[in-house]
């Protein structure tokens, strides 16, 4: 009896090598988190991050500029630097965890709120006890506030720099230190400790890295459609309309340039781009090593030359004027199809986990 | 026991006596365990995450007057929940503590079906049978309180009906595994394993696909058949092992919380009278205490009132659980996808399976149509869970619907997109994109709307 038993048993992992057999067995996917994680890290987050340093640190340069000398060319050099350092945000979004997770949230979910609130940030202006860093409002803080500063709503800039008092001046300079100090830490920590920690958790558990990184890249992805181009353009449920009102740097009128920059940065993540071009090991290579991989990354690749098609076709100027063009809603489509290869499929396939809870174990 | 194996026979066997001591064990460890599980759950936070934050919970089937408490409420189910829990383990006010911790886990467990884990169903079932049986009769504070209680033995089946349930579970879970996907395929494994190559020491070998065959036979062939090896002396040693040394790789695999330490522990009630009197006495010198049963020497034999009522609910309640995990066949479809008659049947760990549901609300007056943002209502857990099970999204569709109403909006149309992946196959659409979900209810019937599955 206990002899016929291991000759099945036997029979049985026979029967179970050789349909590996059949399955090709020698396909393994022994791909390299820790190296993906490092490329990654070393020549896109840690390299963005210092550039929006850089540029929030001029853009303090050039807002110190206009409060000593209340100019014209002043604000019109503000401007710029806010600018470049609005775009190179579009850069670095997608990396709100480690450094760059603040005790509010990840440093885009306080900083780069959009739409600000008028009406708060006045009320800051004139408090004399208004405290920035016991203040748990987001939309009056960050890189939009800045913005609804210095570009103001509708003024000649003569206008906006005539109103510049010491109260608005004050606050300006607060917004725009409280940016610098953050970069500054981010970049900081990425540079002394974190890298290490980062490249170190290699597996795929609930706060590992690459659950950490691609769960950002997935939400920072969203964003992009659901704050960026569907909430302005009134389709989201229950809306009554489409509110201009709502895009991204509604202000300054550049939510077309910053959606490019935006998506950029997504494809930089998944295909293992750094920002200039240079090729590196993102999650395509990885998907490519996994069971069912392959096929999605074509699938992924053709949905991502649409989406650019579809950006390349947004209207040019300001998109709040625009925002109701069909072109924004196959942008949002297209967008959408696009979803489920990046969240579900792409998280599936990887075995990566996206929260902390059990699952169902034997 | 008498050869033939008639319903008289089998039950005058059960109602034989045998020695209280595994009995005494298992609620010892049953309380401990409990006491760590719960403790860890608060310590998580997952009461304020889990229970008391989400705008939304999904209803067990027949269950939706089950509704979460405030948090101060909650807080105090769960501390109910370790009080009780001391109670079982210390054998204390032993049948209310039972009881109670009956009634609080299985509250908490009813509240989202999102979190569903077979092995929460487990756990009350292990602890609905313990409120009916004389666990606290030996080594308890309720035997130092009243010395009168004490008992040597205990019909058999006290200890039967545990033995039954964890071959019932065992068994079903292997029998689960013996599918084409499972076997042939080594599907969910050879996705699942390559993920855990940096594990340490181990790790490089999940990297072969061969590993994922092997554990998928060897998985398939230890549920199925472990029970048979624990039941036998010569060889209940041999399967312990494999039982630990199972669980403890699942439990360092895969993010399955405490499952394999409830499981090391439940398994040990089919080792022999013996053995268990050796734990008990090697506690009770670790605690130092003299005389376990705390007094005069306890009856020795003192049979319990036999309940007709109780063999007869038992024979039902085990009837129910070995028929109902088959109701699956009664549905067209494949099971995997439909995952009608999915739950309640010790299917664990079988496949890999994801989905991104995007939900469209049209106002039936005005005829604009927008998109929903789930996670303005949903946690992430609950998002995940919901986008892939048809019940699920019925029931956030329904949730939509009720909000949309409250805002004002006239006869709200809410349909959804569904993209589902299973075990690694491209994403296909899970249910009709086009129906109107607001308009139909979830039932026991086959849901026609779920749309059909080949596999490949």
């Amino acid at each position: 009896m206990k002899k016929s038993i291991n000759i099945l048993l036997v029979a049985i992992l026979f029967f179970a090598i050789s349909c590996s057999d059949d399955e090709d067995s020698n396909s393994n996917s022994n791909f390299d988190r820790a190296a993906m994680l490092q490329s990654l890290a070393e020549n896109l987050i840690i390299p963005n991050f210092e550039t929006l340093q850089t540029s929030v640190n001029s853009l303090q340069t050039a807002v110190n500029d206009f409060v000593t000398n209340t100019n014209e060319a002043n604000l019109l050099s503000a401007r710029q630097s806010w600018m470049n350092a609005v775009m190179d945000h579009q850069h670095c979004s997608a990396f709100g965890f480690g450094p760059a997770e603040l005790p509010l949230g990840s440093y885009a979910s306080v900083l780069g709120v959009f739409p600000v609130s008028e009406s708060k940030i006045e009320a800051a202006i004139t408090n004399p006890n208004f405290n920035l860093s016991s203040s748990f409002d987001r939309d009056l803080r960050g890189f939009y506030t800045v913005e609804y500063l210095i570009y103001g709503t509708g003024q000649t800039d003569a206008q906006i720099v005539a109103g510049f008092d010491q109260d608005r001046k004050d606050y300006l300079v607060l917004i725009v230190n409280e940016l610098k100090t953050t970069f500054d830490n981010i970049v900081n920590e990425w540079n002394t400790t974190y890298l290490q920690e980062f490249v170190s958790r290699n597996g795929t558990a609930a706060g590992s890295s690459t659950s950490l990184l691609y769960n950002e890249f997935v939400k920072d992805y969203e964003n992009l459609k659901n704050f960026k181009l569907e909430l302005p353009a009134g389709l989201t449920a229950g809306q009554p309309g489409a509110d201009g009102s709502l895009v991204e740097a509604f202000y300054s009128g550049i939510s077309r340039e910053l959606i490019v920059e935006h998506f950029e940065n997504s494809k930089n993540i998944y295909l293992g781009l750094s920002r200039d071009g240079q090729e590196l090991i993102g999650f395509d290579e990885y998907l490519a090593s996994v069971e069912g991989g392959p096929e999605l990354v074509s699938k992924t690749l053709t949905a991502i030359d649409e989406i650019d098609m579809a950006i390349a076709d947004l209207p040019q100027g300001r998109l709040s004027d625009e925002i109701e063009a069909p072109e924004v809603e196959t942008l949002r489509d297209l967008l959408q199809d696009n979803t489920a290869n990046f969240k579900s499929s792409m998280s599936s396939l990887l075995g990566i986990s996206i929260t902390f809870n059990s699952g169902d174990g034997d | 026991m008498t050869n033939n194996f008639s319903y008289r026979s089998i039950i005058n066997y059960l109602g034989q006596s045998t020695s209280i001591a595994p009995l005494v064990v298992f609620r010892i460890a049953f309380g401990l365990v409990m006491l760590l599980s719960t403790v860890r759950y608060m310590w998580m936070g997952w009461v304020d995450t889990q229970l008391v934050d989400p705008i939304l919970h999904f209803s067990y089937y027949g269950f939706e007057w089950i509704q979460p408490l405030p948090r101060l409420g909650m807080y105090s189910v769960f501390s109910l929940m370790i009080i009780s829990c001391l109670g079982i383990l210390l054998g204390f006010y032993y049948r209310i503590a039972a009881f109670l911790f009956f009634l609080c886990f299985s509250y908490v467990e009813l509240i989202d079906l999102t979190y569903y884990l077979n092995h929460y169903y487990f756990v009350s079932i292990v602890s609905f049978f313990m409120i009916w049986i004389p666990a606290h009769r030996y080594f308890s504070l309720d035997v130092k309180r009243n010395p009168d209680l004490a008992l040597l033995e205990v019909p058999r089946w006290t200890i039967f009906i545990f033995k039954l349930q964890i071959a019932i579970v065992y068994c079903y879970a292997g029998l689960a595994k013996i599918n084409h996907d499972w076997l042939i395929k080594a599907l969910p494994l050879a996705i699942w394993l390559p993920a855990k190559s940096s594990v340490p020491l181990i790790g490089p070998i999940f990297q072969y696909k061969t590993t994922a065959y092997l554990f998928s036979w060897i998985g398939m062939l230890f549920d199925t058949f472990i029970i048979f090896g624990l039941m036998f002396r010569q060889t209940r040693w041999l399967a312990y092992t494999a039982v630990v040394i199972f669980h403890l790789l699942t439990g360092i695999l895969f993010q399955i919380g405490v499952f394999p330490v409830v499981m090391i522990f439940a398994v040990t009630i089919f080792f022999s009278d013996s053995f268990h009197q050796k734990v008990l006495s090697s506690i009770a010198r670790l605690l130092k205490i003299k005389d376990l049963s705390w007094g005069n020497s306890p009856s020795a034999v003192r049979p319990l009132q036999r309940s007709k009522w109780l063999c007869a609910f038992l024979v039902v309640f085990f009837l129910f659980q070995l028929v109902f995990p088959w109701r699956y066949l009664l549905y067209p479809g494949n099971i995997f996808w439909t995952e009608e008659g999915y739950r309640f049947a010790w299917r664990v760990m079988l496949m890999e399976k994801a989905g991104t549901a995007t939900f469209y609300v049209k106002d039936g007056e005005k005829g604009r149509e927008g998109s929903v943002i789930n996670h303005q209502f949903l946690n992430p857990h609950q998002e995940k869970q919901m986008a892939m099970q048809p019940d699920l999204i019925l029931q956030f569709a329904h949730f939509l619907d009720d909000y949309y109403r409250n805002q004002g909006m006239k006869d709200p149309v809410v349909r959804a997109e569904v993209w589902v992946t299973l075990n690694a196959r491209p994403a296909r659409l899970l249910i009709d994109p086009t129906i109107d979900l607001s308009q139909i209810r979830d039932t026991w019937v086959h849901k026609d709307w779920i749309t059909s599955y080949e596999m490949d």
